[in-house]
């Protein structure tokens, strides 16, 4: 029986994270609240936080196609802007008002220029400047392009952020991550309470809805899952998903149902987002979240100088939580995670880690494929 | 290597030339660019200078001030994909297992690599620029394991255009200057960097000067003279004397077939496009054909685009460092067009069109090229506001098999038809 059937708490997560405009979107709206959406974990929520926002990033859900946004891109762009975008197109983002963009990858940091291009209903659009090489004077060059971003912010939304609404937005987001850890932690035993694909949910409804809610949500459901029998799959390969933007629960789902049992993963809207903390409270907030994205937190394989420290958690994964064999998935025409995996495969091949890495599109096309490839994974990664 | 296949890498064939001066012109052109073939470049380092590796070009200048043999992996990726074997070295890449529409110029570079063609260096400095593919082959070459042990410099070139982005880089540029002195043991000798900046200007001026020629309708050379203006200045050590020398007399020559009227030989120029991209490796298989097939003219590529360089301040080592990252991130093509807002693209695009009185914009849209792939409705809708006719391709500059050349000569002839301009 999974957490759908035992858990009103975990379902309404799922539903948050199973559609884009979602109640508590909707309830927030309703009582005047405005809504910032954004692109890539990299970009620093607590800013939005600090100015009385909701921070939604954007993802392509519920998305059946990319017809509209086809005109924008061609077919060898990535296919998670593309889906994102041709929502934006139907007006699926219509609720935002505000949307930031961090120069991340070529085709999201050109998703700005179509965003704007195509004249969307969003009042506010902001392209944020990030450092691509771990340093200290790029946390000093990324301090000053956090406080233009918070300028933005305050002048458009008529905001005050006081570095004391910083670092209360710092410790509430700082929060959500320690409980997000205690989720991942559970799943370090032999027989977790929480599939892979159920904690992809949870993780993204925590990017869809306001922190305090959430916060209080994931309390309960630790609370829930802290008494909840395993899940059956005492003996099942333990396995670890590395990758970009994994929001979707069904390719969890496609390894959960051949026998095997995803406990982490190190993906843009999962594991990599609740890894680290900012505070404890010394000094200059900015510069707080300046040195955390450029120095504690370099996970986007777009940031040079930085991939032992990626290599590095991977492996911590790894071992702390027992993994078996590690599922490697790329988007079809991602440099960065193409080059990272690369990487990762001789690493790994190492480390004695088995690896299975394959490319995929934002929804994936094969199903079939991939199930036989997953099959033929867990053969060799069988306990 | 034959001379045939120097000449195809090179340069594409040229349309033009004044019997004497032109042919003088390409054969020591041609002499000084062959020491960008692939052969050579692997030989090099073992002339006992200390050997910087880099994945992008930024510093030039900087390397000959302190006698350092530099070599761009990019580039001798690109030149190993335009050789005559290029296509089975990028089939030998594609076995290695790389992400499978990464750009084939660094797929090579990666070969280059990963074969292990490369020499050991002596120091790394890797960029994140020009483009998500480049910035891959960074992170490459900074984790490659047998070079674990080599010195490494990491440069974050920024997207932005303002002041503060040039300081920025400029200081990253002195860091990286103290790095390359402890890495190589070889010291910055100002007085020759500030000088080979000012060598490095004037052949920047005469360049400029060149493209002012270029608007001259008809056409009075070949234009792709420009890009390898472009090669023999800023890939090859800079600041040499006889690359003056050479530009100097290409302006020369140029200015008399401009005061004389006279086009391209055997060129009846009708119809002058934008290549608005990297020129091809197969450019020579259709350039010469658009030309005298149809009068089409190929006036500008990334490579040989029309902004003036900005110039080195000289006065000392901070402001030729800081004006040095301004060039970079501003001048230097790729980067000026792939680092900066789809605006920034489409301004140039149709300023050149507008100053070299060009009838149509070209949009060849690399396949590796994730950035321009992200935009082509916004080329599109600008060109057709400002009522340029606009033509999508979706080609492989590094690759010919993708889309032949005789198939984009086919779609251009058509094009250029059913506009009414051929």
């Amino acid at each position: 029986m999974g957490l759908s059937e035992t858990s009103p708490t975990f379902r309404d997560l799922a539903r948050i994270a199973g559609t884009l405009r979602n109640p508590r979107v909707d309830s927030w709206k309703s009582g005047g609240g405005k809504v910032m959406g954004y692109y890539c974990s990299f970009i620093p929520e607590e800013i939005f936080v600090a100015a009385g926002l909701l921070p939604f990033r954007i993802r392509g859900t519920g998305s059946q196609g990319t017809e509209l946004a086809d005109q924008y891109y061609t077919q060898v762009s990535c296919t998670f802007p593309r889906h994102s975008f041709d929502q934006a197109l139907r007006g699926e983002f219509d609720f935002l008002d505000g949307l930031v963009v961090g120069t991340s990858c070529d085709t999201i940091r050109h998703t700005f220029d179509n965003w704007k291009h195509a004249g969307l209903k969003t009042p506010f659009t902001y392209l944020l400047h990030r450092p691509h090489v771990t340093g200290e004077l790029q946390v000093d060059y990324y301090r000053r392009q956090l406080e233009k971003l918070k300028s933005a912010v305050e002048e458009h939304f008529a905001a005050r952020i006081t570095d004391e609404k910083l670092w209360e937005a710092i410790e509430l987001c700082d929060e959500t991550r320690r409980l997000q850890q205690e989720l991942y932690a559970l799943r370090k035993v032999p027989n977790p309470a929480i599939t892979g694909s159920e904690t992809v949910a949870v993780m993204v409804a925590g990017a869809s809805m306001p922190k305090t809610d959430y916060n209080a949500a994931l309390r309960t459901l630790l609370a829930e899952l802290g008494t909840a029998p395993g899940g059956g799959k005492a003996g099942a390969a333990r396995l670890m998903i590395a990758g970009c933007a994994h929001d979707d629960p069904s390719l969890c789902a496609i390894v959960e149902a051949e026998g095997g049992i995803v406990v982490t993963d190190f993906t843009c809207f999962g594991g990599k987002v609740m890894l680290e903390s900012i505070g404890p409270r010394s000094g200059d907030p900015l510069l707080a979240l300046a040195r955390y994205g450029v120095l504690d937190r370099p996970f986007c394989p777009k940031i040079g100088g930085a991939h032992p420290m990626r290599k590095q958690a991977v492996l911590d994964m790894v071992r702390d939580f027992k993994v078996d064999g590690v599922i490697g998935q790329v988007l079809v025409s991602c440099d960065p995670w193409g080059g990272e995996m690369f990487l990762l495969k001789d690493e790994l091949k190492e480390a004695g880690i088995p690896m299975l890495k394959f490319e995929t599109d934002y929804l994936p096309s094969s199903v079939g494929q991939l199930t036989t490839r997953v099959q033929a994974f867990l053969e060799t990664v069988r306990r | 290597m034959s001379d045939k296949a120097t000449q195809m890498t090179m340069t594409t064939p040229a349309l033009a030339s004044d019997a004497g001066v032109f042919d003088q012109l390409n054969r020591e052109a041609n002499g000084i660019l062959a020491e960008l073939l692939p052969q050579k470049l692997l030989e090099a380092p073992k002339g006992g200078k200390p050997f910087v590796i880099g994945s992008d070009e930024v510093l030039p200048e900087i390397v000959s001030a302190m006698d350092l043999y530099y070599n761009i992996l990019t580039v001798t990726g690109a030149t190993a994909a335009g050789m005559p074997d290029g296509a089975q070295t990028i089939d030998k890449a594609i076995e290695m297992g790389v992400e499978s529409r990464l750009c084939n110029a660094v797929r090579c570079a990666m070969y280059y690599l990963y074969s292990p063609l490369m020499p050991m260096p002596d120091a790394i400095v890797t960029t994140n620029s020009p483009c998500d593919a480049v910035d891959t082959l960074g992170i490459m070459m900074d984790n490659y394991k047998p070079w674990a042990h080599v010195p490494k410099f990491h440069l974050d070139a920024p997207h932005g255009r303002e002041e503060e982005d040039f300081v920025y880089f400029g200081k990253q540029l002195k860091e990286m200057v103290l790095f390359l002195e402890k890495a190589t043991g070889r010291k910055l000798d100002l007085g020759r960097f500030l000088a080979l900046c000012e060598e490095s200007n004037r052949q920047g001026a005469l360049l400029a000067e060149f493209q002012e020629l270029k608007r001259a309708v008809p056409c009075p050379v070949d234009p792709d003279w420009a890009r390898r203006g472009f090669r023999l200045s800023r890939w090859i050590p800079p600041g040499r004397p006889e690359v003056t020398d050479i530009l100097r007399r290409l302006v020369a020559a140029t200015e008399e077939r401009v005061k004389a009227k006279q086009g391209m030989d055997g060129v009846d120029e009708k119809i002058r496009f934008l290549w608005w991209d990297v020129s091809p490796v197969w450019a020579g298989k259709l350039f010469p054909r658009l030309a005298t097939e149809l009068g089409a003219v190929c006036l500008m590529d990334y490579y040989s685009y029309a902004a003036p360089w900005t110039v080195i301040d000289t006065t000392s080592e901070e402001s030729a460092l800081r004006t040095f990252g301004k060039r970079y991130l501003i001048d230097t093509p790729m980067t000026r067009q792939a680092m900066h807002g789809a605006d920034f693209w489409i301004e140039d695009a149709l300023r050149i069109v507008k100053e070299f009185r060009l009838d149509a914009v070209v949009m060849p849209c690399h396949i590796g090229h994730k950035d321009l792939n992200a935009f082509p409705k916004i080329a599109r809708d600008a060109c057709r506001e400002a009522g340029i006719p606009f033509l999508f391709l979706g080609c492989d500059v590094w690759d010919e098999r993708y889309m032949p050349p005789d198939k984009v000569f086919e779609t251009m002839k058509t094009f250029f038809q059913s506009v009414g301009l051929a």
